[in-house]
C-alpha cells in the first residue's frame, strides 16, 4: 500500500511486495519508489528494449512472452508480488530479453532505472536481492518450458491458475480465455472445455473473463509437480 | 461467418461449450475439433482414447463426432491391424460410457417420477440436467 503524505511525496506505510519487503528499512529508504495503476494488456517492454524502469507488483501480474516470427507467444515466466520486473537492471544497462505484458491488472511501484542503480550501488542488500530473484526467475523459467514439453493442458491450467492467485494475492483472477490459451499455448476453445471441467469438480468457478478458486486442494491435485517446484523455489530464496 | 460449439464427451458425461466460435464452413469446424482435440489429448493420449468431441451447429445440432482415438497421431503411428483394434476398443468403450450414462439419467428420472406420484419432493442433477419432482401443494388435484 502506499500513501500520499502532505508534501506530495509517497511514503510506504505497508509492503505488498515480497522482495521489497525482505529489504532492511535502511536499503529501503535508498528507493524511491512511484506507485501505478496498469491495466491488464498494458505493453511495458519489447524484447531488446532497453530496460529503463523496475516495476515491484503489488497486486498485479506480467507475464514474461516469447515471441516467435509468426506472432506467436509463449509464457516463459510470470512476475506477480513475490518479485520485480527488470530488477537486473540494478547491476547495469540490460535489455529486456522477452516481451513484458500486463496479464493481471493491478497496482505496481515502480522506480527510474538510472536511480535504482545508484541505490544497488550502495547497497548490499540490494545487490544480493538482484541476484537471488534473478536466479528465482531463472528457475522458473527453466521448469517452465519442461512444464510446457511434457505436461498435459489440464495439469498446466492448474498450475497456471495457482501460481498467478499467488503472484496477485487473490483467487479471483480476471482473465480471459484468449488470454490463458496463449500463455498455455492452446485454442480458446480447449480453454473453455478444460475450465468446464474443472469446474464441474468444484476447484474453480469459471464465467466468461473471471476464474474463481473454490477449492485450492482439489486444483493442487490436479496441477502438475510444476507447481510445488516452483514454489519451494521461490521459499526458498525467500527464507534464505 | 456460422458459429459452432465443441461440446466435450468424457466418462464423467457431457462438458459443454457454451461459447461457441465462429468458423466458415462445416469442413474448418471438423478441423478446429481435430485441433482441440490434440490439445486435450496432448500428454495423456491413453486415458483419453474414448474421449469425443461432438461438433454442434449454430442451433447446437450435433453435425458430428470426433473420437480422440481416430486423431492420436500415436494411434496412427501403429502397424494397421494394431490401429484398427485401438481404435474399434475406443469406440465400444465410448458405448459403453454412453450406455452407463444413459442409465444413470433413467435412474434419476425414475426416482424423480416415483417421488411426484408419492407427493414428495425431489431434485437431483447429473451430467448438468436437473431431475426434479414438483413439490404438490394443498388442494392440487392434478397428478
Amino acid at each position: 500500500m502506499v500513501a500520499a503524505c502532505s508534501t506530495g511525496v509517497f511514503v510506504l506505510d505497508y509492503i505488498s511486495n515480497y522482495l521489497l519487503a525482505s529489504l532492511p528499512s535502511e536499503a529501503l529508504n535508498l528507493l524511491e519508489l512511484e506507485p501505478v495503476v496498469l491495466p491488464q494488456g498494458a505493453p511495458i517492454f519489447e524484447p531488446n528494449e532497453s530496460i529503463d524502469r523496475i516495476y515491484f507488483p503489488e497486486t498485479g501480474m506480467i507475464s514474461l512472452l516469447v515471441v516467435t516470427s509468426e506472432g506467436d507467444m509463449v509464457e516463459t515466466a510470470i512476475v506477480g508480488r513475490e518479485g520485480a520486473l527488470g530488477i537486473q537492471r540494478g547491476l547495469g544497462r540490460r535489455q529486456s530479453l522477452t516481451r513484458a505484458t500486463v496479464q493481471i491488472g493491478g497496482r505496481f511501484l515502480t522506480m527510474a532505472a538510472p536511480k535504482f542503480e545508484l541505490a544497488a550501488a550502495v547497497s548490499a542488500p540490494i545487490r544480493e536481492m538482484i541476484v537471488w530473484y534473478t536466479e528465482v526467475l531463472w528457475g522458473q523459467a527453466q521448469q517452465t518450458a519442461a512444464c510446457n514439453a511434457v505436461h498435459d493442458a489440464s495439469s498446466r491450467l492448474c498450475r497456471w491458475l495457482l501460481q498467478s492467485a499467488k503472484a496477485v494475492g487473490s483467487d479471483q483472477l480476471a482473465l480471459t480465455q484468449e488470454f490463458i490459451g496463449q500463455m498455455l499455448g492452446v485454442r480458446r476453445t480447449t480453454v473453455t472445455l478444460l475450465a468446464q471441467h474443472l469446474q464441474r469438480s468444484g476447484a474453480i468457478r469459471y464465467r466468461r473473463g473471471k476464474i474463481s478458486i473454490l477449492d485450492r486442494a482439489t486444483l493442487e491435485a490436479c496441477a502438475c509437480e510444476c507447481h510445488t517446484v516452483m514454489q519451494n523455489l521461490q521459499n526458498q530464496k525467500l527464507a534464505s | 461467418m456460422p458459429m459452432y460449439y465443441f461440446n466435450l464427451k468424457t466418462q464423467e458425461g457431457r462438458v459443454p461449450d457454451p461459447d461457441g466460435i465462429d468458423l466458415l464452413d462445416d469442413a474448418r469446424a471438423r478441423q478446429y475439433a481435430e485441433q482441440v482435440a490434440l490439445e486435450l489429448m496432448h500428454q495423456r493420449e491413453i486415458k483419453t482414447r474414448f474421449w469425443r468431441i461432438e461438433v454442434c451447429n449454430s442451433e447446437r445440432t450435433p453435425i458430428v463426432e470426433l473420437l480422440f482415438a481416430n486423431v492420436d497421431p500415436l494411434v496412427a503411428n501403429l502397424p494397421l491391424a494394431s490401429r484398427i483394434t485401438v481404435e474399434q476398443a475406443s469406440a465400444r468403450t465410448a458405448g459403453l460410457v454412453d450406455a452407463i450414462l444413459d442409465t444413470r439419467r433413467s435412474y434419476y428420472e425414475l426416482r424423480a417420477t416415483l417421488s411426484h406420484s408419492k407427493g414428495k419432493p425431489y431434485l437431483a442433477t447429473h451430467d448438468g440436467i436437473a431431475f426434479r419432482a414438483p413439490v404438490r401443494r394443498k388442494g392440487d388435484s392434478r397428478n
